[in-house]
C-alpha cells in the first residue's frame, strides 16, 4: 500500500472524501491473515477467495493510512455489504468520506462511509465504520 | 459449497453452528501484523495499562473476523456473495478472554428470485457479556 499524506483528525469535516487508495491484495496478505484468525475453512482451502473480513481489514488500514487517529482510538460500530467475491491478487480500491463527526464532552466520535471497489470497477464491499477517539486527539 | 445449512431446512429460531475462540496476546499481535494495526490499546501493554481499559484489548476487526467465520461455516460461498451485517461492538475482548460465537435465524423471506435470511448474531466471553451483537442478512 503506497504511503499517502496524512490529514489529522481534528481538519476532518463532514463530507470530506479521503484520497481513494489503490492496493494489490497479494496472496500472502491474505495467508497472514487467515493464520492470524486461525481460519482454514474450505472456501480458502480449495480457491484463492479472500476472507471479505480481510478484505475490510485492510479497508480499514488504508483509512488510517490517510488519517492521524490518536492512539488508543476504538470501533463502536461497524456497517458492511459484501456484493461480490474478492480473489488473490485482485488490485483493490478503497474510497471513504466522512459522514458523522460529533464532539460530547471528552467523546469524539468520527464515522467514516466507505467503497471497496475491484480492478473492473464493481463495488465489492462497502459500509460504515466509527471510532471513539480521546479528549487529546490531535 | 453452495450453502453449508439446506436451503430446504432453514427455518425460524434455527440456531447457527456456534464457534469458541480464546483471544491470546498472541493472536492479537498476529492479527495486527496482517493488518498492519499497530494501534497501541491492542499490542502496547504499558500503554493500554493506562487507558480506561487498563490492559490491551482485542481489535474490533478480530472479533468480527470470528463473527464472518460462523457464517462463511453456515452459509458457505452465498456469505460472501451478498450479505449484509451490522454490528456494535460493546464489551471489549481482552487476552485470556474465551469468546462464543452465535446466531439465531430471526426471518426467511422468500420470493420467485431470491431468498433472504435474516439473522441476529452475538460474540460473548465467559461471562456471558456481549462483546459483539448485531444482525446480518444473507442471500441464499
Amino acid at each position: 500500500m503506497k504511503k499517502q499524506e496524512k490529514i489529522s483528525y481534528k481538519q476532518l469535516e463532514v463530507g470530506y472524501e479521503l484520497p481513494c487508495i489503490n492496493y494489490e491484495l497479494k496472496p500472502s496478505m491474505i495467508n497472514a491473515y487467515l493464520k492470524a484468525v486461525e481460519e482454514d475453512e474450505e472456501p480458502y482451502r480449495s480457491s484463492n477467495l479472500a476472507p471479505p473480513m480481510a478484505v475490510a481489514a485492510y479497508a480499514m488500514n488504508a483509512i488510517s493510512d490517510s488519517v492521524i487517529l490518536p492512539p488508543g482510538v476504538i470501533h463502536t460500530h461497524g456497517e458492511i455489504e459484501f456484493s461480490g467475491k474478492v480473489k488473490a491478487s485482485d488490485v483493490i480500491s478503497c474510497c471513504s468520506k466522512v459522514s458523522q463527526k460529533l464532539d460530547r464532552g471528552n467523546v469524539h466520535l468520527l464515522t467514516l462511509d466507505f467503497s471497496i471497489f475491484n480492478q473492473n470497477g464493481g463495488v465489492v464491499l462497502k459500509g460504515k465504520t466509527s471510532f471513539i477517539l480521546s479528549e487529546n486527539s490531535d | 459449497m453452495e450453502c453449508n445449512l439446506p436451503l430446504s431446512q432453514l427455518k425460524k429460531e434455527m440456531k447457527l453452528p456456534e464457534i469458541k475462540k480464546k483471544i491470546t496476546q498472541e493472536n492479537i499481535n498476529l492479527y495486527a501484523q496482517a493488518t498492519r494495526d499497530f494501534n497501541p490499546i491492542h499490542v502496547n501493554q504499558n500503554f493500554a495499562r493506562n487507558t480506561p481499559f487498563q490492559g490491551t484489548i482485542a481489535h474490533g476487526m478480530l472479533v468480527l473476523a470470528y463473527v464472518s467465520q460462523m457464517m462463511t461455516a453456515a452459509f458457505g460461498r452465498k456469505w460472501f456473495d451478498s450479505s449484509q451485517f451490522d454490528v456494535r461492538f460493546k464489551t471489549p475482548a481482552r487476552p485470556g478472554d474465551i469468546l462464543t460465537v452465535s446466531g439465531i435465524i430471526k426471518d426467511i423471506d422468500t420470493n420467485k428470485e431470491r431468498t433472504l435470511v435474516f439473522c441476529d448474531v452475538s460474540c460473548r466471553n465467559q461471562k456471558g457479556e456481549p462483546v459483539v451483537i448485531g444482525e446480518v442478512r444473507v442471500q441464499v
